[in-house]
């Protein structure tokens, strides 16, 4: 994961150089940073603290790479305790968040390489994730086209699952709308341009395909 | 207004659906146990054993390697040969190189584990006990050879008509 953005911003630092920089953590609250000087003097518990109030944004972006609910758990896990046991090479560059979720994204994508589950394993992921029929009631008023409506949502899934792995991240951390783009940046290691057009392509093939799938 | 109209709230839905579903109730519990524990000790025995393994598997190599490299130490009686021993005389020739290979041993012995071509003692004394070998006769020249001329007596027939027994 090289680029710009991440170049730019270095997550991990010797100790030396850790315990010559002083934590900033820009754009931490002040409960979070003080939650980072306890968890790096040693206290387990802050960092528990820690834990809870991140613990829904990691397990949501190991979920977008690896699309299994025990694979993404597992993930979270990984990354809380590597997150723990590299606390003092934060530097406080960007914030706790940021630098956790880098953390994640590349637990997950080991996770995703080396078990070799990517989208196959979806049986047990998302294809056992229900809809919840009332997303679809204002597009769907009737219930024939609440049925049109659920095999398209089911084709969909389908697509999405389809789709190259870039185009299907970057759709996937927008969607799940706990980040920014420019934090979807950081995470991926490209341009915030490149994330756009990376959402804006998804969502282009998917309606291209799905409107195939109509019309067929 | 068809569901067709609607693809991109669609897609919206779904793709927010594959992404929101809620984290295990016991993350937090999880990752405080996983702090908490120590390497297992079993972990810690077998890495020890593979770097024990891995020093002597170093070791045998070095040392079969330069094994190899260096001449026989088994003292020399005899060679196949016959010719004298380099134990027998152990004075060093000052005007031969010191990395000179041995007459007595085969030059691929030096970088492999052929074996030495030595005598033993009992070898020696089975030698000494066996028939010599028979001395060349000397070749004779053509002007030595004499010829004895073969003499044949003639016999002689008589006719059968003749005989006067009959």
């Amino acid at each position: 994961m090289t680029g710009p953005l991440t170049q730019a911003l270095p997550l991990f630092v010797t100790s030396e150089t850790a315990d010559a920089t002083p934590v900033v953590a820009v754009g931490d609250s002040t409960e979070v940073r003080a939650l980072l000087a306890s968890a790096r003097a040693g206290d387990s518990e802050a960092f528990g603290s820690l834990v809870a109030m991140h613990q829904r944004v990691v397990f949501r972006t190991a979920l977008a790479a690896l699309g299994s609910r025990e694979d993404a758990e597992d993930a979270t896990q990984d990354a809380f305790v590597m997150a723990w046991r590299r606390l003092d090479g934060f530097r406080g560059d960007s914030t706790f968040k940021t630098w956790l979720l880098t953390i994640t994204w590349r637990k997950a994508l080991d996770r995703r390489r080396s078990r070799r589950l990517w989208w196959n394993r979806t049986q047990s992921g998302w294809d056992n994730e229900p809809i919840a029929l009332e997303d679809f009631a204002g597009a769907a008023p009737t219930p024939e086209h609440q049925a049109v409506a659920r095999n398209l949502a089911d084709r969909a899934r389908q697509e999405i699952a389809g789709l190259s792995p870039k185009l299907r991240d970057a759709l996937l951390l927008a969607a799940s709308g706990e980040h920014r783009y420019d934090e979807i940046a950081a995470l991926l290691g490209i341009p915030l341009g490149t994330v756009k057009w990376r959402v804006s392509e998804a969502r282009r093939q998917l309606t291209e395909r799905l409107e195939r799938t109509v019309a067929s | 207004m068809t569901p067709l109209d609607n693809l991109d709230r669609i897609i919206d839905n779904v793709s927010r659906g594959m992404t929101s579903a809620p984290p295990a109730v016991d993350v937090r519990a999880r990752v405080m146990a996983r702090i908490a524990e120590k390497p297992a000790a079993s972990r810690l025995w077998w890495r020890l054993a593979i770097a024990g393994g891995s020093v002597a598997a170093l070791i045998v190599a070095v040392w079969s390697s330069s094994l190899v490299t260096q001449p026989a130490r088994t003292p020399i009686v005899a060679t196949s040969t016959g010719a004298a021993s380099v134990a027998s005389n152990p004075a060093p020739n000052p005007t031969a190189p010191p990395s000179a290979p041995s007459p007595l041993t085969p030059a691929r012995a030096r970088t492999s584990r052929a074996p030495v071509m030595t005598t033993t003692l009992a070898e020696q004394e089975w030698r000494a006990r066996a028939i010599p070998a028979i001395d060349r006769l000397p070749s004779a020249g053509i002007a030595e050879i004499q010829i004895v001329p073969l003499r044949i007596t003639p016999m002689v027939v008589t006719a059968i008509g003749d005989d006067p027994n009959r």
